[in-house]
């Protein structure tokens, strides 16, 4: 479904030139679920920020389903449309009641009708238990609500592919199980999925697929349970001792 | 009062001398029988002909009527310059010249002068303890005249090493006059006798008169049934102090002055039905302000927009310098400035009205402020709304309508209410081209009962009561669009 070739991503600040990603090669099947770990600074975010173009790469392309959405005459509005986003701080729209916040784009861009969004925005608020907070404003939930709503309201689009960039990071700890039950839901729908996190549980239990980066690099590209059971790499396993 | 170069003078005498022969018929029968008459005057001298919005008015016109209603006749005024009145008369065009004119030897070469109508004298007024005693003390001193009137014009060539101040009303400078701010005010005499007796005698008027001229009638060389039949009707004007109710219509109020508060209320509110003039006078301010304050808003979104596009492409370069050269001119140059080019200059021969020049100059103006008050509301919404928005799919313009512009107008909303008190206040500058706003409505009713206290303190109280208002309005408003918001 993605097929990222050579993806170089630098800038220059104060006369040094920093890479943040340093040559990426990867493909991603329909259906994979894959987890990107790594430290921080190691370009994960910017990665994930490319495959739906928040983030211009320097050089190299990505292909989703056979369109390069680095070419200059790619309509990313389309490709956008086909990939939901995730953010580590939510970014509902504090001005729109929830039903609002969801239904949005759909109207706006002419997918569905307001009863038909409003329809299927309702299905998927009583999937993740929030219907009744329909003609709440954003202010007035949780974090852990604030994102189970921030998921609904990409999954209204019925995007193909999911991009989470750390979903749970801004969470206090007992609100991670809410968001991440919503996740595995998801998963066991059949959706394509990267996820940039440092939550375990989810690599454990969800992922079938992990991507560790460091300094701009892809170093490791496994399956969960041989990364957990005997990693050979020196700089990951270091990494994971720290995180369990 | 005006006189004529000679270089003018000859230039008509030559002129006279080739087209008299052709103009053989008899102006006053021509008159009589045409059921018309035709005037030269040059309309640019208060109050004797001055334009009132597109009328022609003033003494002058007042009393061609009349001599006009005693021919059975219409009156065609032909306004020129005053270079051109008398020639206007030898060319034939015209019946008679009224223009404030005097007599003078060279002129009566080429133009006969009917009897004096008016006679003007500037009077000298000075504080009771003066050492001013006559017209030669002036050189030298702090002298008040009503701008660009005779006084003004024979100070400034007669008093060379005098400081002339000049004022918009006369009655302002008698006010400087007994606060020691000037040493004498010239002004025409009949205005003198009534400033010195609002002042209660605190100034005096030297019985020396600075000078003393008579008005006249001009008709062309030859023409003597017309100018007798002037004359006699002079007369009777004259006699029946007709001619003095029309400068009193003019010059002077029939208001005796009052310290009275009562009094004064009454005199310059209810009296000639002058609230009307205070209210109307409101509402054109708010009319202003509000329409104004739209352009402005409407401006500020575009620009404001433009600025902050993260698109990169050649037709939204073009347009942020568009928008930066708007910001600088705009931003750097006075408003009053912008007022005068637009309704001298762009808009001057587009016939709109001076109200919706205003409401355009005023709204370009504040567009430019208010677009740096929504670009810092558009800079105060953090980008993750943006990546938001624009990873549903939505485009920039979408993006920006539906998520970003609504959050940042509700964040500068009470720099906005700040932006149209600002407007409110300013557009008292309109008054500069004309507009009764508010500010003038209180200025003309002031010119006219010479009391400055009710005039001033209501037009101030009408100002405050609107902003007041306005705040309590906004900050209600306010409220209920805080209501999604934890604050």
């Amino acid at each position: 479904m993605i097929s990222v070739k050579n993806l170089y991503k630098e800038f220059h600040q104060e006369n040094k030139l920093l890479r943040i990603l340093d040559g990426i090669n990867v493909d991603i099947q329909k259906g994979e679920k894959v987890a990107v770990i790594g430290p921080s600074g190691s370009g994960k975010s910017t990665f994930l920020r490319c495959l739906n173009g928040l983030e211009k790469p320097s050089s190299g392309s990505i292909f989703f389903k056979g369109t390069d959405i680095t070419a200059k005459n790619c309509n990313l509005d389309l490709i956008r449309k086909n990939i939901g986003m995730v953010f580590q701080h939510f970014n509902l729209f504090p001005h729109l009641t929830i039903m609002q916040n969801i239904t949005l784009a759909p109207v706006s861009l002419k997918i569905y009708s307001k009863e038909k969004a409003e329809y299927y925005a309702n299905e998927l608020l009583k999937k993740v238990g929030l219907d009744d907070k329909a003609n709440h404003y954003p202010s007035q939930l949780s974090g852990g609500q604030k994102q189970r709503i921030a998921i609904v309201r990409s999954l209204v689009m019925k995007p193909e592919l999911m991009l989470f960039d750390e979903p749970t990071s801004a969470l206090d700890p007992e609100m991670v199980n809410e968001v991440v039950a919503v996740m595995s839901d998801i998963a066991r729908h059949g959706m394509t999925m990267v996820v940039v996190t440092h939550d375990m549980s989810f690599v454990k239990n969800i992922a079938s697929r992990v991507l560790f980066m460091d300094n701009g690099e892809i170093i490791l590209d496994e399956t969960p349970e041989k990364l957990f059971k005997n990693c050979e790499n020196v700089r990951v396993s270091k990494f994971l001792n720290k995180l369990i | 009062m005006k006189h004529l170069s000679k270089k003018i003078l000859c230039a008509m005498f030559v002129l006279a001398t080739t087209l008299f022969t052709a103009n053989a018929e008899n102006k006053l029968s021509e008159i009589q029988k045409s059921g018309e008459i035709k005037i030269a005057t040059n309309a640019e001298f208060e109050p004797f002909e001055y334009k009132n919005g597109d009328k022609i008015v003033g003494i002058d016109i007042d009393i061609t009527k009349k001599i006009a209603e005693s021919l059975n006749a219409q009156t065609k005024i032909n306004d020129v310059s005053f270079d051109a009145v008398t020639l206007e008369l030898n060319s034939g065009n015209c019946d008679f010249a009224i223009a404030a004119m005097s007599y003078s030897s060279d002129k009566a070469q080429n133009v006969d002068f009917s009897d004096v109508y008016y006679y003007s004298k500037q009077a000298i007024i000075v504080p009771n303890n003066s050492n001013i005693k006559s017209s030669a003390d002036l050189d030298g001193k702090r002298i008040g005249v009503a701008m660009g009137f005779t006084g003004d014009i024979y100070c400034t060539e007669n008093f060379k090493n005098a400081a002339i101040e000049r004022y918009n009303k006369s009655s302002d400078a008698v006010l400087d006059l007994i606060n020691n701010r000037l040493d004498a005010v010239v002004v025409d005499d009949a205005p003198a006798k009534k400033l010195i007796s609002l002042s209660n005698n605190k100034v005096k008027m030297l019985d020396e008169y600075l000078f003393e001229e008579g008005y006249r009638i001009a008709v062309p060389k030859g023409e003597t049934e017309l100018l007798e039949h002037i004359n006699s009707e002079l007369k009777s004007l004259k006699d029946s102090k007709e001619i003095d109710k029309i400068v009193d219509k003019y010059i002077t109020d029939s208001y005796s002055p009052s310290i009275d508060l009562i009094a004064q209320i009454y005199n310059n509110l209810k009296e000639k039905d002058r609230y009307k003039m205070i209210i109307n006078g409101l509402l054109t301010t708010l009319e202003i302000t509000v329409v104004a304050l739209l352009i402005g808003i409407f401006i500020g979104i575009l620009i404001s927009a433009v600025k902050v596009s993260r698109k990169e492409n050649f037709v939204i370069k073009i347009l942020k310098a568009i928008a930066d050269l708007y910001l600088t001119i705009i931003r750097g140059t006075p408003v009053v400035v912008q007022l005068f080019v637009m309704y001298y200059l762009i808009f001057s021969s587009t016939g709109l009205s001076k109200v919706v020049v205003s409401m355009i100059a005023f709204g370009i103006n504040s567009g430019a402020y208010v677009a740096e008050i929504i670009r810092s509301g558009i800079l105060s919404i953090d980008v993750g709304q943006y990546e938001a928005g624009r990873s549903l799919g939505l485009s920039e313009s979408i993006t920006m309508r539906k998520i970003i512009m609504p959050q940042a107008l509700k964040n500068v909303l009470p720099t906005l209410v700040n932006e149209f008190i600002q407007l409110i206040k300013e557009t008292s500058v309109a008054g500069f081209i004309g507009v009764t706003d508010l500010s003038r409505a209180g200025d003309i009713i002031r010119s006219q009962t010479y009391e400055p206290l009710v005039p001033l303190s209501t037009v101030a109280i009408l100002y405050l009561i609107t902003v007041i208002a306005t705040t309590f309005f906004m900050s209600f408003i306010e409220r209920k669009l805080r209501v999604n918001d934890k604050r």
